[in-house]
């Protein structure tokens, strides 16, 4: 048997959030999805909601944090007891399901993460697999926003989630498959300025948290800040002790996951309210002004 | 809402079919059910298959092949290579019953696309020297299993850059008339949000794909519930070659989310080997590379058949797939679920997989003019996998999204724009009301009732079929509508991601659709590719090189027969033995 502990809770409604337990038979080989999908149709009194289409690790869509750590469910094996919740850093929709479109419209598509060129050459272009290795490795990304979620966010607001540097693991990982593919003529110096990009931490669970088996911060994170700020590729890596809160604002509500030290200076500073809620011990109200943690 | 074109689906067809229109000056707006480029049939694609490479500018050789066509109007002229070859092989994949003129079209068409194959950065995978890696005998690039959701995502982006209004995670349900027996658009539950839309189109392009989820063990992804199919018998369209479904022999036999990791039969790149068939003996039943057969998948089912009908495997396990005979290298290069296999604690190269089958697809679908991609339906059009016209395939799919916005752009120009009718409205809201009833636990859920539909697939309408699996299937499926369906119930009120609404909405398009795949599989008495009927083993070239169409007239469901086309290549007629030749 498996236990089940699953997050609940729906924004538009006025109840608070909460956990469904419920206990599953495990199956060969069995896969968090499927887990999942066993609640899905065990539950009689709850449709529980989560998101994922192909089941084999193509469509991106069935992130979720299991015990802590964000996976990909299809692909995750499935653990005699787990509790799952939504990846962190995304707005819940509800239960398991959070907004990953705004991320992609606001922050990815703004990278330009295709080829452009003046002309289109004779197919087929001839380019060795040697030259193209690295953007091949990294045009495995299937955007499930794992990365995002692993790592600590700048801060909140009323308006939305500052993403690690402003973009967020995945959209850097978008990016640099591109910067790094020898046919793109994109000037991406430029774009990177136009953006306002920054140099990215080197978060050391980049190393090994993406499920297609790219390793972010060798394969993205380090090339991208030696070419954009001529940055040394052995820089330090970052201390990447994070701690997970629920974060509920006007406008939306999120799992959070930040820096342990960056807590108690939003609480301290009003901006984060403790609220009660039954089962759970971390949950604040954001207060309705900016955050800035640079200032605070 | 109002547009020019509607386009119901994101995947291959659905992308260029709306880009296409777009380009053309149209005011698109696209419905995708899950996500555009990354749910349905296309991220599950294997690799591209980019037809004959003529090296002859399109601008001659459209005309040469118009002059081609008009001529063996009348007299038969030997097709020119690498024509030949590649039609010779399109008859033989769809069995016979393809439409031959359309793959020419599209061998004419493909000299102009394969420029614009990697324009948004697609990559093809090269070797160290810079020349693409291909398989020769099926011409297929790439690595097996990687290249459908690469090409998707780079779709996805050419369509958001490009500013066309998509709405995903939103579910169209049913068509709307502009006028007495035409389309003008469609009824919308965007489920993400629970909003109702009403969509008014001028013409209205279905591009939902081939893999739907039908049968308990299926290819197709979440979301995928042969919903274009039954809007379109609904809305009058026909279908044909939906008596055939394309049966997958081997793939993953657990867990149950990697039912739609395929172990491919085909030849494999970077090896001359190819996978060896097992029984739960360990006894090899069949080695593909023996076939001399680029897709084996007919002759992989029948002989599975026997070994079932032996008791030495089964449907859903007991059959294994042996990787050991090939190079260990070229599994790691160029196989997708090497890394599966390794995760779960396996090595390919060593260890045996275990298989089931799965209902990898609808091998007919919606019957159209592959000329212009329109039904019979004014103002409905097509393309892709969901189009009875051919099996699936990406860069296919791509051609048709081409050709239907051509003439969808065009059809909507001569007609005047509507907003749907109001009478159209009021009947999506009274369906969506009836449906959005909550229940109690004496209630039936709608995941539980789609999965009673997709077991009676599973048991009545699998590879085997009869006359009596068929009757079996169609009283069973008459009995869940008619004893089980008022009794589902939602299990949740909330407006927001209930999928308990979308299984509602789709359980009668699923039994809408089985129902018709098992008149017309009662239809067809013969076997022929992987529509194998006990009671007929035999395939009957003099009698059935036809189609069987299928509509439905006052909720009673016709069946008519077709001539198919058979201009450029003409099979031997007669009758072979199904199970004893391996081509049949």
């Amino acid at each position: 048997m498996i236990k089940l502990k699953i997050f609940c809770y729906d924004p538009s409604s006025s109840v608070d959030p909460c956990y469904e337990e419920v206990c599953i038979t495990r199956t060969d080989n069995m896969r968090v999805l499927d887990a999942l999908n066993s609640a899905y149709e065990t539950l009689q009194h709850r449709s529980l909601a989560h998101r994922w289409f192909c089941g084999t690790k193509k469509c991106g869509e069935c992130a979720i944090t299991v015990n802590g750590k964000p996976v990909l469910a299809c692909w995750e094996a499935a653990s005699d007891e787990m509790t799952c919740e939504p990846i962190s850093n995304f707005p819940i929709i509800r239960d398991l399901v959070v907004d990953t479109a705004r991320y992609e419209r606001d922050i990815i598509m703004k990278l330009r993460p295709w080829m452009e060129r003046p002309t289109v050459p004779t197919f087929p272009e001839k380019v060795s697999h040697q030259r193209m290795r690295a953007a091949h490795s990294l045009s495995k990304c299937i955007e499930c926003n794992v990365c995002s979620a692993a790592i600590p966010v700048e801060g909140v607001t009323p308006a939305g989630i500052q993403a690690a540097a402003g973009i967020g693991a995945a959209a850097l990982v978008r990016f640099t498959r591109f910067l790094l593919d020898p046919r793109d003529q994109t000037n991406r110096h430029q774009l990177a300025e136009t953006v306002g990009m920054r140099p990215f931490p080197n978060f050391s669970v980049l190393k090994t948290v993406c499920p297609q088996g790219i390793d972010i911060l060798d394969e993205a994170v380090v090339p991208a800040n030696r070419i954009l700020f001529s940055s040394r590729a052995e820089s330090q890596v970052e201390d990447d002790e994070t701690t997970t809160i629920f974060v509920r604002s006007q406008n939306w509500s999120a799992f959070i996951r930040i820096d342990p030290q960056l807590k108690p200076v939003l609480v301290a500073a009003g901006t984060l309210t403790k609220a009660d809620v039954p089962m759970f011990s971390e949950v604040y109200d954001l207060l309705d002004t900016v955050v800035d943690p640079k200032s605070s | 809402m109002k547009v020019d074109v509607l386009v119901i689906g994101g995947g291959a067809a659905g992308c260029m079919a709306a880009l296409q229109a777009h380009r053309l000056g149209a005011k698109v707006l696209m419905v995708v059910k899950g996500k555009m480029g990354r749910s349905g049939a296309t991220p599950l694609a294997s690799g591209v298959r980019l037809g004959p490479l003529t090296g002859i500018p399109p601008r001659l050789l459209s005309p040469l092949k118009r002059i081609y066509a008009r001529v063996s109007d009348y007299v038969r002229l030997p097709l020119p290579k690498p024509f030949s070859g590649s039609l010779a092989g399109a008859v033989s994949t769809h069995f016979g019953l393809v439409d031959q003129e359309y793959f020419l079209d599209f061998g004419v068409w493909m000299q102009t696309f394969l420029p614009f194959v990697e324009e948004s950065g697609l990559y093809l995978r090269r070797d160290d020297q810079g020349s693409l890696v291909a398989v020769a005998e099926t011409g297929m690039f790439h690595s097996h299993g990687m290249t459908g959701y690469q090409f998707g995502e780079s779709r996805r982006k050419d369509v958001l850059r490009a500013g066309i209004d998509v709405i995903e995670e939103a579910t169209a349900f049913t068509l709307t008339s502009a006028s007495e027996g035409n389309v003008g658009g469609a009824m919308v539950l965007d489920y993400r949000s629970g909003r109702l839309l009403a969509v008014g189109a001028g013409a209205t392009i279905m591009a939902t794909g081939h893999t739907d989820w039908l049968s308990t063990r299926a290819t197709g992804t979440r979301e995928m519930a042969a919903n274009g199919l039954a809007m379109a018998v609904r809305a009058g369209a026909e279908l044909h070659n939906v008596e055939i479904q394309w049966f997958h022999a081997s793939d993953a036999a657990a867990p149950r989310s990697w039912m739609r990791l395929h172990h491919y039969p085909n030849p494999l790149h970077g090896s001359d080997r190819r996978v060896v068939m097992r029984n739960a003996k360990g006894d090899v039943y069949l080695d593909t590379a023996d076939t001399k057969v680029a897709m084996p998948y007919t002759i992989q089912m029948k002989e599975l058949y026997k070994q079932v009908g032996k008791g030495n495997a089964d449907w859903d396990h007991g059959s294994f797939a042996d990787f050991s005979g090939v190079e260990a290298n070229a599994l790691r290069e160029y196989q997708y679920h090497w890394e599966f296999y390794r995760h779960a604690g396996k090595d390919m190269s060593r260890d045996l997989l275990e298989c089931g089958i799965t209902w990898h697809m609808c091998a007919g679908g919606i019957r159209a003019d592959t000329k212009t991609m329109q039904t019979r339906v004014p103002g409905l059009f097509i393309a892709g996998g969901v189009g009875g016209h051919m099996l699936g395939s990406i860069i296919l799919a791509t051609f048709d999204g081409e050709t239907a916005a051509n003439y969808a752009v065009e059809y909507a120009r001569r007609v005047v724009r509507r907003q749907v009718d109001a009478k159209d409205v009021e009947l999506a809201e009274r369906k969506l009301n009836t449906l959005s009833e909550v229940g109690t636990a004496q209630n039936v859920s709608p995941i539980a009732v789609k999965e009673q539909v997709r077991a009676v697939a599973w048991k009545h309408m699998m590879y085997r079929k009869s006359e009596r699996s068929l009757h079996d299937a169609i009283s069973e499926l008459s009995r869940i509508r008619t004893d089980v369906v008022p009794h589902m119930r939602l299990r949740s009120a909330s407006q927001s991601f209930n999928w308990d609404l979308v299984d509602a909405l789709d359980v009668e398009d699923m039994i809408d659709v089985l129902e018709i795949s098992a008149q017309a599989s009662l239809a067809r008495t013969e076997s022929r590719g992987p529509h194998f009927r006990e009671d007929y083993p035999f395939t009957d070239n003099k009698n059935w090189l036809k189609h069987v169409v299928v509509s439905r007239e006052h909720s009673k469901i016709k069946t008519r027969i077709a001539d198919i086309n058979q201009k450029y290549i003409k099979l031997k007629r007669g009758r072979v033995d199904y199970l004893a030749d391996p081509l049949a």
